[in-house]
């Protein structure tokens, strides 16, 4: 499963947030490029509360920062079992209007 | 040298004074908007002082409910003419920045006597709305991920650190529990009257682990603001004063950090202390932004107070109460006070005023002479971006 990111055709950036030029060369030449999504997970939070009420019957669930292997971090929500210094791989999914991604870990084939 | 990072070639603040600390009185809602926080805060400045409302010729301002409004249009509201404003939607940074920028200005003949104040109101849903709308980042990459807010973002940072450094939540509560104490004789600490345990504090209700209750700030109305002016006029008018003896700020310091373990002060540290001419065992008393304890951790060991990661063994050697051996947010800090929206970042600064100016509002740290005051503000995405440090002095 791969998840798309922001890449500059001009000097190869990546970044995410999404951008309107490329944070390093400041070039208009950005397209979204397939990535595996493989990254490292660096940090985790179980959120016990939420200012957006629909999130209200979800609660308690785990958020996590995850540095990406293409050189970015984001934030995911963690699929069970996945824990701070596994190597995890990011599925994107809808919500809503939205894209979100999911980080779940690696299966070591 | 140029393009480079450093500071080299900052001039001194030589001649410019920080008089008249002033506290609008904080309340958990309010139903007057901000307008009325800032002209209240306006108010106490000229009748502490005595001056005419015309002879504050600058105003500096920092808010996060004046929408649609600014600076600019506070002149309108209060009938001002003045001939230099700045607006500094900055947050926990603002206290610093504003310190900065007007003391530039009464420098440089901009203005002659500056008014520097941050207010906010409060009502409920306020904050909820102030989150969503915070920045496109964090309306596209952070909010949708459980709509938890700085509480979310600060979990992680705090997570993260705790890892790496080994830190306990019993290290994060001895900040809490020490600023509790320090809130007791605060009149304006919201939550100045309730005690906290460290037991207390580790047997909280989870918000965002490793986040429990006492880590995280009440959202409050209220404003803090101060004067800037030529040393000579304050000496005139018998104010109470102090002198800058150094300051700095960054913003988005360490941007390819993949999660914040250091702020920008880390950068500028040596440049703080070099412009001063003191060290950080000269300081008689710290004022941190305390918006959640692993910041204040990251302050101690970005500001020359520990090394990085040693936040933890510093927190445990040292007594951080105003009679202690290491006076840390003498007030109570935003954990004990209340987080009065922009006023928050204007804490720290007004606190370092009142320490060194012997005005404090609670207990006075004995001997005051040197304070540090510490700012950081804008969570636009997964950290803060604007950090700023001020030492100031009390003039004799
Ligand atoms: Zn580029």
């Amino acid at each position: 499963m791969t998840i798309r990111l922001q890449t500059c055709a001009g000097c190869g950036a990546r970044q995410y947030p999404e951008r309107d030029l490329c944070r390093v060369c400041l070039a208009d030449e950005l397209r979204l490029v397939d990535d595996h999504g493989r990254g490292r997970l660096i940090a985790e939070t179980k959120l016990h509360r939420s200012l957006d009420p629909a999130f209200a019957s979800e609660l308690p669930l785990r958020i996590g920062t995850v540095a990406l292997e293409a050189g970015v971090r984001l934030i995911a929500f963690l699929a069970p079992g996945a824990a701070p210094g596994d190597t995890v791989v990011l599925r994107a999914a809808r919500r809503g209007e939205q894209t979100i991604f999911i980080a779940e870990k690696e299966q070591r084939e | 040298m140029i393009g480079g990072s450093g500071q080299g070639g900052a001039r001194d603040y030589r001649g410019i004074a920080v008089a008249c600390p002033v506290t609008v009185p904080y309340v958990k809602q309010a139903k007057q908007p901000a307008h009325w926080f800032i002209g209240s805060a306006l108010r106490m400045l000229l009748e502490r002082t005595g001056l005419d409302k015309a002879a504050v010729d600058g105003l500096a301002v920092s808010s996060f409910s004046l929408g649609p409004d600014t600076t600019v249009a506070l002149t309108e509201h209060f009938d001002m003419s003045p001939r230099w404003i700045e607006w500094l939607p900055t947050g926990g940074a603002s206290g610093v920045m504003a310190l900065r920028r007007a003391a530039r200005a009464v420098q440089d003949g901009d203005a002659s006597i500056v008014a520097c104040i941050a207010g906010d109101t409060a009502s409920p849903g306020d904050f909820g709305d102030l989150v969503r709308n915070f920045s496109r980042f964090s309306g596209t990459a952070a909010y949708p991920y459980g709509g938890a807010g700085p509480n979310g973002i600060f979990a992680l940072i705090t997570d993260h650190y705790m890892r790496r450094f080994g830190a306990t939540r019993a290290d994060f509560g001895r900040i809490a529990v020490s600023q509790r104490v320090n809130a007791r004789d605060n009149p304006n600490a919201l939550l100045g009257g309730k005690a906290l345990s460290l037991d207390a504090y580790l047997a909280a209700p989870p918000i965002a682990e490793p986040l429990h209750l006492y880590d995280c700030v009440m959202p409050c109305a209220g404003a803090e603001a101060f004067l800037v002016m030529d040393e000579a006029r304050a000496r005139a008018m018998g104010l109470p004063h102090a002198r800058i003896r150094g300051a700095i700020e960054r913003h988005n310091g360490f941007f390819d950090d993949p999660v914040a373990e250091r702020g920008g002060w880390a950068i500028d540290c040596d440049a703080l202390y070099a412009q001063a001419g003191v060290g950080p065992e000269d300081v008689s008393c710290l004022q941190s932004y305390d918006d959640y304890p692993v910041i204040v951790a990251l302050q101690l060991e970005g500001l020359g107070f520990c090394a990085q990661g040693e936040a933890p063994a510093f927190l445990r050697a040292r007594d951080f109460t105003v009679e202690g051996n290491f006076p840390h947010n003498t007030c109570g800090g935003q954990l004990s006070s209340g987080q009065a929206g922009a006023a928050g970042g204007f804490l720290p600064v007004v606190e370092a005023l009142r320490q060194v100016t012997y005005q404090p509002l609670g207990q006075q740290v004995p001997g005051a002479r040197i304070a540090l005051a510490s700012g950081y503000g804008m969570v636009t995405y997964d950290r803060c971006l604007a950090s700023g440090a001020v030492l100031v002095e009390g003039a004799a």
